[in-house]
């Protein structure tokens, strides 16, 4: 524990690291559906995974050029309050995405995801209750912080 | 499951279980009234978006919806930033106040067709907030100054100095933050801009609500609609009913309804209809209405009506079945009887039937029951002798009606909101 708090004082963060705490954890070698049950274990939600949607269309031009080369697979679900929650599948990489466009320009503060370890789900709200955790970045690093209680 | 358990467990000793939704929802907020750029787009896409999509035909919202993407209309709420602090003209640059993170980017478009809400300049109102869990923290109302031009990026400096209304753990009540407030002085289109700064966490929430003062009396409106009538179930499926219920009236106009449930609001209509979606199946849900006018102040809530979904996998039948004949026509007209068997194993009380009524139909007389139409739906409800429907028994009543076309028999009815099989 003490070395994850040091990890991530000095924002070295790797998605391995991501959720120290977040127990049980979906089973990503499912993919999509092993966050969809896993979430589904926690809330009784999310009990029907949505897919073939077009990832631009639901979140947009910009941050699709940033997340979506880092998403192995994804898809939504119902889980209160969002009538379409994403569930995103991650590959390495998309912290130093963020960083580089934070430093072009092309996007403003901190990523808009909930991360846990190899996944991120596109909820603000209860997220913290999953174990999932925020980053926050300038151009040269990225820091994961616990989500505030909402 | 005991961490399942143990998780769920810490998330109660915190007072909000925020991952289970049982019945408590979770924080975060948006201004409902007047209603900010999100909440109306979110509202807009759900009207187009026929259930289960957002797809808004306002040009404003769909401009913002091809640039940001539907998600942040999924989270219509969540306009914030984590570490404000408080620091808000610190770190949200001029042009970006209406959305301050990329997520809410599009929200800070330049355009004059945003949503608006009509207000009356020094009245007092009620403004709305929504919260699925209360938090403390302190609300900054600013408006647009004089001479403010929405197609220009809004800055700083657009807002005047002072806000015109400030706000510290207003009271909460059905998921909203509620309180009484008075506009200010001001004419034509305008910009409303809250930032809600908790003062438990650094987190900030930013909205705008488009608006256009008129009037400018100075007299508060502070009457408040009439109650909604009761609304009527029909179209039930596993996801899904449609309400209607009898207008409310009020001294100005009412603006929009708010069909609740639990305590949320979870569907908001212009006119006195709406279809709540995203139900679960096979589940029970009470709904009232309430009524709102312009200057935010609400009606009591509607009598309950309390609703059963189907189990899904097929069109849903209740304990109930319809024989509708038709024993006379002639030109222009007709008589349809109808018997309504209960065919299940408890009494329907205060039953209701619905059915579709076409629009070149006009219903002249009935009997042995009380029939309205309204927005293309016909509801027969029982007399003092026959309100309710016991276990294995059936009501019969009939009705006249003029019709400008050869008269079709309904296919489907709804019995308090079950579908009834039709004999």
């Amino acid at each position: 524990m003490r070395a994850l708090i040091a990890l991530l004082v000095v924002g070295s963060v790797t998605f391995a690291l991501l959720v120290g705490r977040a127990e049980p954890t979906p089973d990503l070698s499912k993919g999509v559906d092993g966050i969809a049950a896993w979430l589904h274990d926690l809330t009784d939600e999310c009990s029907t995974v949505r897919r073939g949607d077009d990832f631009t269309d639901f979140a947009g031009p910009v941050r699709s050029k940033v997340y979506a080369p880092f998403i192995a697979e994804w898809g939504t679900c119902a889980k209160e309050p969002y009538g379409r929650l994403g569930l995103l599948v991650l590959r390495p990489g998309l912290e130093q995405a963020w960083r580089t466009a934070l430093a072009e320009g092309e996007v403003r503060g901190d990523p808009d995801l909930a991360f846990g370890d190899g996944f991120a789900l596109t909820g603000s709200i209860g997220m913290e209750y999953l174990g999932l955790k925020r980053l926050e970045c300038t151009p040269t690093a990225c820091s994961l912080m616990e989500i505030k209680h909402h | 499951m005991r961490k399942r358990i143990a998780l769920l467990a810490v998330a109660a000793a915190v007072g909000a279980v925020l991952v289970h939704t049982g019945g408590t929802a979770v924080a975060h907020g948006s201004m409902v009234w007047p209603g900010s750029r999100t909440y109306l787009c979110y509202e807009d896409g759900r009207a187009g978006g026929g259930g289960g999509d957002l797809n808004p035909t306002n040009p404003a919202c769909a401009a913002a919806v091809a640039q940001g993407g539907k998600q942040p209309l999924w989270d219509w709420f969540g306009n914030l930033i984590s570490n404000a602090a408080g620091r808000h003209r610190e770190i949200i640059p001029d042009g970006n106040l209406c959305g301050p993170t990329t997520k809410f980017s599009a929200y800070n478009l330049t355009r004059a067709d945003w949503p608006t809400t009509q207000v009356q300049a020094n009245s007092q109102v009620t403004f709305r907030y929504n919260a699925w869990a209360p938090h403390p923290g302190t609300w900054e109302q600013y408006v647009t100054k004089d001479g403010f031009d929405v197609t220009k990026p809004l800055k700083w400096s657009d807002l005047e100095s002072a806000p015109f209304d400030k706000v510290t753990n207003p009271p909460l009540a059905n998921g909203e933050y509620a309180w009484q407030a008075r506009l200010p002085n001001k004419t034509g289109r305008h910009v409303i801009y809250s930032l809600w700064q908790r003062s438990d966490s650094p987190e900030a929430f930013y909205s705008c609500s488009d608006v256009v003062f008129g009037g400018g009396t100075g007299t508060p409106d502070t009457t408040a609609p009439s109650a909604p009538g009761t609304p009527v179930a029909s179209g039930v499926t596993s996801s899904s009913v449609k309400l209607d219920w009898s207008a409310s009236t009020d001294n100005v106009g009412v603006s929009s309804y708010r069909v609740y449930s639990g305590g949320q609001v979870v569907a908001t209509s212009a006119t006195n209809s709406a279809t709540v979606t995203g139900l679960s199946a096979d589940t029970s849900y009470s709904f009232t209405v309430v009524a709102t006018d312009s200057a935010g102040n609400a009606s009591t809530a509607s009598s309950g009506v309390t609703v059963r979904t189907s189990t899904g996998g097929g069109t849903p039948t209740g304990s109930c079945a319809v024989t509708y004949s038709r024993p006379s026509t002639w030109n222009g007209g007709f008589t349809a009887n109808v018997s309504v068997s209960n065919t299940g194993t408890s009494a329907v009380s205060a039953w209701q039937l619905a059915w579709a009524f076409p629009s070149g139909q006009q219903l002249t007389q009935a009997w042995s029951s009380t029939v309205t139409v309204a927005s293309g739906q016909a509801t027969a409800k029982g007399v003092s002798y026959n309100a309710d429907i016991p276990a294995g028994g059936s009501v019969s009543f009939g009705f006249n009606a003029t019709t400008t076309s050869t008269p079709t028999d309904p296919t489907s009815f709804t019995l308090n909101g079950s579908a009834c099989a039709v004999r």
